[in-house]
């Protein structure tokens, strides 16, 4: 046994060097795949059994105040390829070009490529991929996306916005709300096996899909329909570049409609092809003329510099100011402050504007808001224009006492005239009244007060004055027979190439309505209109006129009472007992004024006067015919509301 | 009554050393197979099957107790021709996943390739033997050879590649063991190594250098020295030639034949599977039936070719390290008993059963960490497949067996 097998040792000994080198190369790669790259390796088995499911959040909608859907959420379709993988590139190509349209180079050229994931079309209607979606061929994708829709189209398509292939908001509310509407992804860690099936695992909890919170707007779509269709149509009629204008309840600031012509439409096509997808009445700025002079009217008045009822010479009508011939278009040799504004006298204001000093003007100028954003919450606001007094020149002064020399977007102006008819608060601009959480959960966001900029008397006298203006002055051309409107127009001449044009024209006008207790407040601007009918009384005053006369004939339009009919004992009813306006229901509660508690049960009373903070006592039972404190004054401390209630019958 | 049935058991005391490994490895298979029959309905049916071949073997060695020690020497040729005919027989039966390999008798499948590792092998040594003497004349040292070319062509045919590079290996290995001289076994090799080298010029022209250099020391006949050069040098020069005039589909036909992982959505994603299964299951694995990339199933052929990434995800590095030393303690035991035994036809028997465990395990484990190009040969004792497994056990039984026959 001792004998080895005559074979030569040397022979033996390779052999078994060789079985040995082959065992041991083995255990080496072994050792590097399993010891030292163990992490690599231990990385891929787990992105392969895992899978992390990304439910997307179904966005929220946008309402208006009415609660009717500005937004519609439709699944639509998009299609990718793995071009290593799909064989029948040609016929794919063909099917695609046959449904979708276009060419079927457009979609090889994408087949040829050298990747393994392409998109082929983004974001198909069902309608257009119904021949694609039973197609079962390797490597082709159909992955259903949900893609936002606005079932108005161009009406306040500025203010909507839109979102992209994403469902990311990238304009509009649809940006500026995009954290509250688009809710949150669930992001689902599942075990799948090789064929793609998800295993079900018991510690995966159920979570619902998760839905955006719902914005609710201030605006009334019908409001802004037809204010759209007014612009549109004067648009048509003046030759004019845009339009733009804003709707505001003075009262609370709310934004009743915020319209444009050209306007944009999310649904058509690309945005970048479109004139305008700003919100002009936002985003543009323009010297706003005539319009402007309240702003001067209401510091001569606040100061006591002036009564509505003094007069001041207006040179009849042609008048040096430094250097600068200035012109009436209606040309007079006294005016009182009332007609100045009545009939828009230059020189007279800008002689009422040196009185008051460049400090002061400011001053109010500032007060009023101008030079700053509103606030209103939309991406892209423009601040306007303000100069600081240090920088002004010497006819700085009357040139913004005639609204030159400044800038303002259509907002501002809605704000400041809103001030001048709810007494003298500057609200801020309320675009969104809430916001409610899938959950039922909600945010209310209450009108809010920036400052008291007059007193009440003021803002009296000074409705006063504009009624004047549309009832006799240059703003005729917006009276509605049976109703009493106040309102300024303005005709500014746009600054052309280093000086103001002549035949270039911004033709602005602002209105309340009605004209002694506003519940409306319009301003409408119209960006060059033809010359000849450039002056705001013939461009802009109609579309305010039109538009409030058709809104008046709406008929769940309770608020406006008619004119002739109205007095002090016949308030309307407060808005916020329509029942068919959910954005109205809600209490209009203004912290340190007093509420009107009219039309009130005596629970919702108790609830309104806790929430304002005012003192009551109550007589009576029923609901509240009659306060001791009158609604929208300021509350004093310790002076308690005395309330009058009586039965059903008698409130009505 | 032939002499080899006269029902005389035969006293053989088994081996120990070579017992103990294979029973270690038989466990392992067991244990990976019960892994992959978890849920898997269709696997679960494979451990129960497997169990049954793993009986049918033991008995099939149990009851070659029987026969004579010198029934392999005496009827090897006879042998050899009945596994020719085997293979001859597959061609007529009905092609299973693609390859007319099996010998179907009712439920049974038998793989006359698998049994004929046995056979070959018989035959060589038995060639090997009776002709030790004239081996040095080159002729009969190329004879081996002829013996192998013809079962391996009809393996290619069926197709098996790894099978039938499995039968040069060996006999390559078999004619080294039986002192066929170096220079022989050299020109036999040269012309692969210029074929492959053909294809990148430096390499070819250290190739032929060394060609040069040892055909220069060589004791042969200078006709012969310039015949084997040219030889050589022709196909080096005319391989690329001709591969270049291929079409690209051919040639991509070729490679995928030469190595599956050429194509990534076949064997090479099964490769790439595999290296993340082992390598996901580091140094103490993930524990038995908790390998994620087996059960569920990213790996898809786990029980025959791939066991060992089943094990390695599941039981980790020292698991396989194990089978490793396992594997490395039965082959260098072989080895062993090979080198020591005076019986020249069980040397080299023993040799030529070692060598097939060795390339099944290198090209296996290979394979299934990346090493190796993708020929889809079984891992010895582990891998699930009834007629390797009688193979593999028959082939340790036979060592005990022809070890045991005394010298001629």
């Amino acid at each position: 046994m001792t004998r080895r097998y005559h074979m030569h040792r040397p022979r033996i000994l390779l052999v078994n060097l060789i079985f040995g080198a082959m065992l041991v190369s083995i255990i080496g790669k072994l050792f590097i795949i399993q010891v030292t790259d163990h992490h690599i390796y231990r990385q891929q088995a787990l992105r392969q059994g895992t899978e992390v499911e990304i439910e997307p959040a179904r966005r929220g909608q946008i309402v208006d105040r009415n609660g009717r859907p500005m937004t519609i959420n439709v699944v639509n379709y998009s299609f990718a390829a793995d071009p290593q993988v799909l064989e029948e590139s040609q016929r794919m190509a063909r099917l695609l070009s046959a449904a979708l349209g276009g060419g079927p180079g457009k979609y090889l050229e994408k087949l040829r490529s050298d990747r393994s994931f392409v998109w082929l079309e983004r974001n198909v209607s069902r309608a257009a991929a119904a021949s694609l979606l039973g197609l079962n061929m390797r490597g082709f994708m159909v992955r259903p996306q949900v893609h936002r829709n606005y079932p108005y189209g161009p009406i306040a398509g500025p203010v909507l916005g839109m979102t992209d292939v994403d469902n990311n908001g990238i304009s509009g509310l649809e940006l500026a709300y995009d954290g509250y509407l688009r809710g949150e992804t669930n992001r689902l860690l599942l075990r799948r096996d090789a064929k793609g099936r998800v295993l079900p695992r018991p510690d995966d909890l159920f979570r619902p899909p998760n839905t955006g919170a719902e914005i609710q707007l201030s605006i009334d779509i019908e409001y802004q329909a037809i204010f759209q269709e007014e612009m549109a149509r004067a648009a048509e009629r003046l030759g004019a570049k845009s339009i733009n204008g804003v709707l505001v309840d003075p009262r609370s600031g709310e934004i009743l409609a915020l319209a444009q012509v050209p306007s944009f439409d999310a649904n058509g096509a690309p945005a970048a092809a479109q004139a305008s997808h700003r919100p002009l009445a936002i985003t543009d700025m323009y010297e706003p003329g005539s319009i402007l002079k309240v702003v001067t009217a209401i510091a001569a008045l606040e100061e006591g510099l002036f009564a509505p009822g003094d007069t001041l010479s207006v040179e009849g009508g042609k008048w040096n100011y430094y250097n600068l011939v200035i012109e009436d278009t209606y040309p007079h040799d006294r005016l009182t402050l009332a007609e100045v504004l009545a009939y828009s006298s230059n020189i007279g204001i800008i002689k009422v504007a040196e009185t008051l000093g460049k400090q002061t003007l400011y001053h109010y100028s500032c007060q009023l808001g101008l030079g700053a954003r509103t606030g209103i919450g939309l991406p892209g606001e423009s601040p306007g224009i303000l100069r600081p007094p240090q920088q002004w020149s010497a006819i700085s002064t009357g040139e913004i006492a005639m609204g030159q020399e400044i800038g303002v977007t259509s907002l501002q102006m809605a704000m400041i005239y809103s001030a001048i008819a709810n007494g003298g608060l500057l609200m801020k601009p309320r675009l969104v009244t809430r916001i409610r959480a899938a959950d039922g959960s909600e945010e209310l966001r209450p009108p809010q007060i920036i400052r008291r900029v007059a007193s009440p008397r003021t803002m009296a006298r000074l409705r006063k004055m504009l009624k004047a203006a549309v009832d006799m002055g240059t703003a005729s051309t917006a009276q509605l027979p049976g109703y009493a409107m106040a309102g300024k127009t303005g005709t500014a001449q746009k600054f052309v190439d280093g000086k103001y044009s002549d035949t270039e024209f911004v033709s602005t006008f602002a209105a309340l309505f009605p004209a002694d207790r506003p519940r409306l407040v319009a301003v409408v601007a119209v960006d060059q209109p033809a010359y000849g009918s450039h002056f705001g009384s013939q461009a802009a005053a109609p579309i305010v006129r039109n538009t409030i006369r058709r809104i008046l004939n709406l008929e769940d339009n309770h608020y406006i009472p008619p004119a002739g009919k109205q007095s002090p004992a016949s308030d309307p009813r407060p808005r916020l007992a329509l029942p068919d306006s959910p954005a109205a229901a809600e209490p209009r509660a203004i912290a340190g004024l007093v509420p009107d508690f009219k039309g009130y049960s005596l629970r919702a009373a108790l609830k309104l006067a806790r929430r304002t903070g005012v003192d009551l006592r109550v007589t009576g039972s029923g609901r509240v015919v009659k306060q001791s404190l009158k609604a929208g004054t300021p509350l004093q401390d310790g002076t308690d509301c005395l309330l009058t209630l009586a039965g059903e019958e008698l409130a009505r | 009554m032939p002499r080899f049935l006269n029902f005389k058991a035969y006293p053989v005391s088994f081996d120990g050393l070579t017992v103990v490994p294979v029973a270690g490895l038989i466990l392992f298979g067991a244990l990976g197979l019960f892994s992959t029959a978890q849920g898997g309905s269709l696997q679960s049916a494979s451990l129960f099957r497997q169990g049954i071949w793993l009986l049918v073997s033991l008995v099939a060695v149990g009851a070659l107790r029987w026969v004579h020690p010198r029934f392999y020497y005496q009827h090897a040729y006879r042998l050899y021709a009945v596994f020719l005919l085997l293979l001859v027989v597959t061609f007529f039966m009905p092609a299973v996943s693609g390859g007319q390999r099996w010998i179907m008798l009712g439920a049974l499948r038998l793989q006359p390739a698998e049994l004929g590792k046995i056979v070959l092998v018989l035959a060589l040594a038995k060639y090997l033997t009776d002709y030790r003497k004239q081996l040095a004349e080159f002729p009969y040292a190329m004879a081996p050879l002829g013996i192998a070319i013809l079962p391996t062509l009809l393996i290619i045919g069926q197709p098996d590649l790894g099978t039938a590079l499995i039968y040069l290996v060996v006999t390559f290995a078999m004619m080294y063991w039986a002192n066929i001289s170096s220079f022989y076994l050299f020109v036999l090799i040269a012309p692969v190594v210029s074929i492959v080298s053909g294809f990148e010029f430096y390499a070819f022209s250290a190739w032929m250098l060394c060609l040069i250099v040892v055909l220069t020391l060589a004791r042969v006949k200078l006709r012969w020295k310039t015949v084997l050069f040219a030889v050589n040098a022709l196909f080096g020069t005319l391989a690329p030639t001709l591969w270049n005039s291929l079409q690209p589909y051919q040639q991509r036909r070729i490679l995928t034949l030469l190595d599956a992982t050429s194509d990534p959505h076949g064997a090479g994603y099964q490769v790439l599977q595999s290296r993340t299964a082992i390598g996901s299951g580091g140094l103490f694995g993930k524990g038995l039936g908790e390998g994620t990339q087996t059960q569920l199933r990213f790996l898809p052929v786990t029980d025959t070719d791939f066991i060992i990434a089943v094990i390695g995800e599941e039981l980790g590095f020292i698991a396989i390290l194990v089978i490793l030393i396992l594997f490395a303690w039965l082959l260098l035991r072989l080895l062993d008993r090979a080198s020591t035994t005076q019986y020249r036809f069980a040397s080299l028997c023993v040799v030529g059963f070692a060598s097939v465990f060795l390339v099944h395990v290198f090209i296996n484990m290979g394979m299934a960490t990346g090493l190796m190009p993708v020929t889809g040969l079984p891992l010895p004792f582990l891998s699930y497949g009834g007629s390797f497994l009688l193979t593999c056990i028959l082939m340790i039984g036979l060592t005990n067996y022809l070890l045991a026959g005394e010298p001629l």
